[in-house]
């Protein structure tokens, strides 16, 4: 099973007027690696000792949590699953290679207000890889470790705003 | 006689509607059940570029055609790309059995929220043959396993309705596109398997009926939103499929639309 990782120092935002606020708040985790096996990834804020064990429970800091479909690992020959092995060149019409890292978010809204009208200034979130073990037999030499290079917490004002 | 020359003599008749519609599977009346397992079994008997082996291989080994989650700031294509596959699929289906038609599962409905894989798709054997739509003997040679298998979750642990409704709900096209598709990666993980790996998912016979219903629930989600996509993405070839994004974007125009149930008759 994968580890756990921890991303700290997420600011919540602080509305100077009091009758503005953010309606949605993200979680944007940056260049998620796929290659490997498939997992569901629960997301906590603000409980750094999460585990498998600590469930879906939104008073140990729960906020969600996003899927990996991993590729399974690498049915080719050497190079064949490195992206940075494809050369650059203009009038280049192929689509990205399949494992260039992703962007996968999720919905935190709930969760951020709870913390902030406790108090919280800032937040950490907390990555709970939970692995999908049938399916760890069809793979091939896959990384079985949770690749997330960064993490964005974004709100906005109002659902017209979202990106 | 044959089973596709069964059916095309049973669909010879005067008038087959001229778009057909994917229904869903818990509501295929038993001839349509019928069409769609002989379907799937004459392709799976075909070991040449009309077959099932073919097609299950474009996604993941060998071809690796697959389009997932994009890097920023792509306009993502996996709605575009997965419509395209199922279309040629459908036509390679309607190849053999020109009335059957691919079938939606539907994983947040009450019925697999009690069940989890519809029996359609769950029972090994029919009639005493096995049952197509159960399992497929992928090809020893590519080095992987040898058959598709599945151990599928709690059927509670599948997305909601209400998961559902929220998706349906985002305006932007990349952000509901994003999110719609990974209700569809925690579908590949809950049935287990060789479906929970992009490798070898489109193997197992599910993986078109789970396709099936993301490509539907765009659908639903287009009927009230219509994006104005640059023109770059809309002249955007979805390799190998000789199609543009554009040219996926109505259904109509590819022949199809999605019904829960179909019945049809004619004078008598």
């Amino acid at each position: 099973m994968a580890a756990a990782v921890t991303y700290s120092g997420l600011e919540v935002p602080k509305h100077p007027e009091a009758d503005v606020d953010f309606d949605h708040a993200d979680l944007q985790f940056h260049n998620v690696d796929h290659s490997g096996q498939s997992y569901e990834v629960r997301v906590y804020l603000n409980n750094t000792d999460a585990t498998y064990d600590t469930g879906r429970d939104e008073g140990k800091g729960y906020a969600g949590s996003f899927h990996i479909f991993g590729h399974g690992g690498c049915y080719g020959e050497e190079g064949h699953c490195d992206p940075k092995e494809r050369g650059h060149h203009p009038f280049d019409y192929r689509l990205p290679h399949p494992l260039e890292p992703m962007m996968k978010s999720v919905e935190v809204t709930d969760a951020l207000k709870r913390l902030r009208n406790r108090g919280a200034e800032e937040v950490s979130v907390t990555l709970v890889p939970i692995t999908y073990e049938s399916t760890t037999r069809y793979t091939r030499d896959a990384k079985d470790e949770l690749g997330v290079d960064s993490v964005s917490l974004v709100t906005y004002e109002t659902a017209f705003d979202q990106p | 006689m044959s089973a596709t020359a069964a059916h095309a003599q049973a669909t010879a008749g005067p008038a087959r509607p001229p778009i057909r519609h994917r229904k869903n599977v818990y509501f295929l009346s038993p001839p349509q059940l019928a069409s769609l397992r002989d379907a799937f079994q004459a392709v799976m008997d075909i070991s040449d570029n009309r077959g099932f082996q073919f097609y299950a291989g474009l996604h993941g080994v060998p071809g690796n055609f697959c389009v997932h989650h994009p890097p920023p700031p792509n306009i993502s294509l996996f709605l575009p790309w997965h419509r395209a596959y199922l279309y040629f699929f459908e036509l390679a289906l309607r190849d053999q059995v020109p009335d059957a038609s691919l079938a939606w599962w539907d994983w947040a409905s009450p019925a697999a929220h009690r069940n989890g894989i519809p029996r359609a798709y769950r029972e090994p054997n029919v009639d005493g043959n096995p049952n197509p739509l159960f399992q497929f003997a992928i090809d020893p040679q590519l080095g992987g396993p040898t058959e598709t298998d599945r151990s599928p979750g709690d059927p509670a642990e599948l997305p909601t309705r209400a998961d559902v409704a929220t998706v349906l709900q985002i305006q932007q096209f990349n952000r509901f596109s994003s999110r719609l598709e990974d209700l569809h990666d925690a579908v590949h993980g809950w049935v287990g398997g060789t479906m929970g790996i992009i490798a070898w998912a489109a193997y197992d016979p599910i993986f078109w009926a789970h396709h099936t219903n993301i490509d539907r629930l765009w659908s639903l989600w287009q009927l009230s939103h219509q994006p104005a996509f640059p023109p770059s993405f809309l002249d955007q070839a979805l390799p190998p499929f000789p199609m543009t994004v554009r040219q996926t974007l109505n259904t109509t125009r590819l022949g199809y639309d999605y019904a829960s149930s179909t019945s049809h008759a004619v004078r008598a």
